[in-house]
């Protein structure tokens, strides 16, 4: 290829590219440039990014709604099972959580894709440091949990009142 | 994309250029495509600018910056071995230029 004929190529791009709306030039560009011999592909791609506006859509919308619909899904999961075990035992309580926090995550990460960003110092030597659905996850787990279940059976904790009244 | 941003505030008084190889080292994004369009909105904005560089393919350096395709020369003499050379797309280079903070004003 010339610079001539790069130049006529980049011609004929534009002046498609011009025609197409912005959200759906990214696909037809990347398209379009396949077909271009490969050692001018990331020349004519830089180009156009910097000479026309170029949006990339076709990843976030499908990820972000699958993550939203696998938290829902998760949150959905977890408060069934919320009010099936109505005094979980220390590991129904743990996946219970691990239910709750996947889902609330799982949504957060649909909404705001990469936007989080999260530095938790435990100790001085532990600190950890987590981006975007792991950062909501470790917040929800971590921060003000709701207090566990006791080991021992409410009924148990329980003395009658007669009975201490009678000592 | 906070790399790029330290990079573009790491020397505000003097005029910077990379390539996108040199970015991609600096920047190790996940996706090369990201990178790219995150330094065309960059273009876009002003806080960067562009340029194409024609490359001696002996020399190894610029021997020519453009502000546009259409002003690149289909030939052109090589300073570097002082012979006159045919420009071919294989010799030009997308140039990410960050300007020194006093030519903004």
């Amino acid at each position: 290829m010339t610079i001539a004929e790069l130049k006529a190529e980049l011609d004929r791009i534009r002046a498609d590219l011009i025609l197409i709306p912005t959200r759906k030039r990214y696909k037809w560009l990347k398209k379009e440039i396949a077909t271009l011999p490969p050692e001018c592909r990331d020349f004519i791609f830089q180009f156009f990014t910097a000479t026309e506006v170029i949006i990339r859509d076709d990843l976030n919308v499908k990820t972000s709604t699958k993550q939203i619909a696998t938290g829902l899904v998760c949150i959905a999961v977890g408060t069934v099972l919320a009010f099936c075990f109505r005094d979980p035992t220390g590991i129904q309580y743990l996946f219970l959580r691990g239910f709750f926090v996947l889902g609330v995550s799982g949504i957060a990460v649909g909404i705001l894709v990469g936007t989080v960003n999260l530095k938790w110092s435990f100790t001085k030597s532990l600190v950890v440091t987590a981006t975007g659905g792991f950062a909501i996850l470790i917040l929800f787990y971590f921060a003000n949990p709701p207090p566990p279940p006791s080991a021992v059976p409410k009924q148990t904790q329980t003395i009658p009142t007669n009975t201490v009244n009678s000592r | 994309m906070k790399k790029l941003d330290e990079i573009l505030n790491a020397n505000p008084n003097r005029r910077s250029e990379y390539t996108l190889e040199r970015m991609m080292e600096l920047i190790e994004p996940r996706d090369r495509d990201e990178l790219i369009l995150a330094l065309g909105n960059l273009v876009h904005s002003g806080r960067i600018q562009k340029l194409i560089r024609v490359v001696s393919r002996r020399g190894q350096g610029g021997i020519g910056d453009f502000d546009s395709i259409e002003q690149v020369p289909s030939e052109m003499l090589d300073s570097r071995t002082g012979v006159n050379v045919e420009v071919t797309p294989d010799d030009l280079q997308f140039i990410y230029v960050v300007p020194a903070q006093h030519d903004h004003r």
